[in-house]
């Protein structure tokens, strides 16, 4: 019902800043929406989500990386060789890293398996981080490390819901990285994250003819009308290039 | 028909931004062509080159300009071509490389890669040739290609030429250059 | 070298074996007030010069301890090991520091002020390995304390704490050691109190009762280990010169 009622206002949009993409969402993502961002490794999704943090925070609105695998240091010295990257962006506070094992070790969150109270006490700390750095673009890298530990769909349920209402009542536009494997046969890893999300955008190789194609699609996204075509990306240092997937059926 | 590099660069000025151009090549003028838009047009206008090559390796075009004493410093490549050849990929800081000349999204992204890097200036874009991309590739993908790079180099304001070797053009290719072309230029010695 | 050593209290000494020989290990019960941790001091305190004396506390500071002997004129060359003010640091403080984030709610200075370098060394630190890996470095003759049992059987499971005393009076048996652990008396289950009984060489139970309007101090030899006729109660009394003991 919601859903109707979203669609029929034009919802504020927040701009990707990566123009192929933003064109695809018929001018970014609706502001709020917490997005599946899913695919296998090595297909770009961190460095697709790190240039939408860039380029919000180059917009003036605080952006948050919130990194579960990888030390944030090691991001910040490798994954970003933008020709629009400013170093000054990190230092005034407009983009920030925090690392999620640190966020764990001071709110206690030690065991292997969370309980719905740990959910809880995870979603309400990073509510109070968005609230105090006012933050209005946030990525989890990934959320698939975070639901190894949730275990249940019962908890990953919850921990999605409360994470998408927590910042969407924020208007904090976020992507929720999510790892699967190639051959999956579904958009996240325990096929509850995807029913639950704003939007999903899949990225993935794709191969013809024996050439490898890095690939995008945007397979369900609230609030906005888009393609849901398969779009073929190249990662350079002007950010994320995309043009349609030639089909080749033409004639 | 014309006959010298100098006419070309003359009928070229002639046309707006935005323009494709179907540009048929036939006998030995292929090097009358490339001085044609490379040395005398693109400077006159002001424009940064983007060439694509399909045909031959970007090393054997560089090394051709450097005896006819072209600039380089404003000319960028896709090289669709070395990738394929034993060894020859080189290093070289104007040319970027795709990995096979079926890849045509990949050299659509290198242009677009290359029209915002040279964002300065406007761009004139060469694909060179034609009848080479149409060996790895049909018809039917190829129109799609040529369509969509040509209307995004259109909304960017940059020239497009697109070479065709006249003596192996087959009756596809013309009619599908016709299509998606404004206009044809013919360049040759003979006729 | 003999092969027997003093408990610290003569006639407890005379009603065991005229000591307790080297390689046993003891354990002192009794209710909170009996005289449990001074009976671990006396103990401690009578080892000196003979044996290297390691006093694991986990209740009491390193000052403490020593302040209790020097009050009943005891020598202090002892080593402590503060297991509870280890486990205060790392544990207690640490719970202190979570529960507050958790209620006032974490902040990016709070986050800013940790480096993932330093997750590793906050791991759990399993204190129960801890005092098993501190007295397996022990050189003989040592005399060791544990005073007492109760933190570890709090805070690990039940299972671990009894194999750990296992390590524990085996090591102090090969090395002919003497060893001594406090527990109160009537807290845990008995099945840990069989358990550990099971394990040590020597129970002594230290009992105080009503009468009239004075306290009677006992001290039960509960267990010797392969003498049940040595079981027997004595009479006890605790002055400014510490426990001593008569029999009735």
């Amino acid at each position: 019902m919601d859903e109707n009622k979203n669609n029929s206002v034009e919802r504020e949009r927040c701009p990707t800043g990566i123009d192929g993409l933003d064109n695809i969402l018929n001018g970014g993502i609706p502001r709020g929406n917490t997005i599946l961002f899913t695919g296998s490794c090595g297909t770009g999704k961190t460095t697709l989500s790190l240039e939408f943090l860039v380029h919000g925070a180059l917009a003036d609105e605080n952006s948050l990386f919130i990194s579960v695998t990888e030390s944030s240091d090691k991001l910040t010295q490798n994954v970003i060789p933008y020709d629009f990257f400013e170093e000054s962006l990190i230092k005034k506070g407009k983009l920030v890293f925090v690392d999620m094992p640190i966020i764990y070790e001071r709110l206690g969150l030690t065991n292997v398996e969370f309980s719905l109270e740990d959910v809880d006490i995870l979603v309400r700390a990073i509510g109070n981080l968005v609230d105090e750095l006012s933050i209005k673009r946030l990525v989890i890298d990934s959320i698939t490390s975070v639901c190894y530990r949730l275990k249940t769909e019962e908890k990953i349920r919850e921990f999605i819901l409360k994470i998408g209402k927590t910042l969407s009542t924020r208007g904090c536009t976020s992507m929720l990285i999510s790892e699967i494997s190639p051959s999956a046969d579904r958009y996240s890893l325990y096929g509850v994250e995807e029913a639950i999300a704003d939007g999903i955008v899949l990225m993935g190789n794709m191969e013809r003819r024996g050439d490898l194609l890095r690939t995008l699609q945007v397979v369900k996204m609230r609030g906005t009308t888009h393609s849901r075509a398969k779009y073929v990306l190249d990662l350079t240092p002007a950010g994320v290039l995309l043009v349609p997937l030639l089909k080749g059926g033409g004639g | 028909m014309i006959k010298s590099p100098g006419d070309l660069a003359e009928e070229l000025r002639e046309l707006p931004p935005s323009s494709a151009i179907n540009l048929k090549i036939s006998g030995d003028s292929y090097f009358d062509a490339i001085r044609g838009i490379v040395d005398i047009f693109a400077p006159k206008k002001d424009l940064d080159v983007i060439y694509i090559t399909v045909a031959i390796p970007s090393h054997s075009i560089i090394d051709v300009l450097k005896i006819l004493e072209i600039d380089l410093s404003r000319i960028y490549f896709v090289d669709c071509v070395s990738h394929t050849m034993i060894g020859g990929a080189k290093k070289h800081d104007n040319v970027y490389y795709v990995e096979s000349p079926t890849m045509l999204e990949n050299i659509m992204l290198k242009v677009e890669y290359l029209v915002r890097k040279t964002s300065e200036r406007n761009n004139v874009i060469v694909l060179d040739a034609i009848n080479a991309l149409g060996i790895h590739n049909n018809v039917n993908i190829l129109s799609e290609f040529l369509h969509i790079m040509l209307n995004n180099l259109r909304a960017q304001d940059a020239y497009s030429i697109v070479f065709t070797m006249d003596d192996t053009a087959t009756e596809d290719t013309n009619n599908m250059m016709g299509l998606v072309c404004d206009l044809n230029i013919s360049i040759g010695s003979d006729g | 070298m003999t092969d027997k050593t003093s408990i610290g209290i003569a006639e407890l000494d005379r009603s065991l074996m005229n000591g307790v020989p080297k390689g046993y290990t003891i354990l002192v019960t009794g209710a909170p007030g009996t005289g449990v941790e001074l009976f671990a001091k006396q103990f401690a305190a009578a080892g000196i010069g003979s044996e290297n004396v390691t006093y694991f506390s986990t209740t009491e500071g390193d000052e403490d301890v020593k302040k209790a002997m020097e009050e009943f004129g005891w020598e202090q060359d002892i080593r402590v090991v503060n297991i509870g003010k280890m486990y205060y640091e790392k544990v207690l403080a640490k719970n202190l520091e979570v529960s507050k984030y958790r209620q006032e709610g974490l902040k990016m200075r709070d986050i800013l002020q940790f480096k993932m370098s330093q997750i590793d060394q906050t791991m759990d630190i399993n204190f129960l390995t801890t005092l098993t890996y501190g007295i397996s470095k022990l050189k003989p003759p040592f005399r060791i304390v544990l005073d007492s049992l109760d933190f570890f059987l709090e805070y690990y499971e039940e299972g671990d704490v009894l194999s750990a005393m296992r390590t524990i009076k085996a090591h102090t048996q090969l090395n002919e050691g003497i060893a001594l652990v406090t527990m109160l008396k009537g807290v845990f289950s008995n099945r840990i109190e069989s358990g550990v009984q099971d394990i040590v060489d020597v129970t002594i139970e230290l009992e105080r009762l009503r009468e009239g309007s004075e306290f009677k101090r006992n001290i039960l030899i509960r267990k010797v280990r392969n003498h049940p006729e040595k079981t027997k109660i004595l009479s006890c009394v605790i002055d400014d010169k510490g426990i001593s003991a008569k029999s009735l």
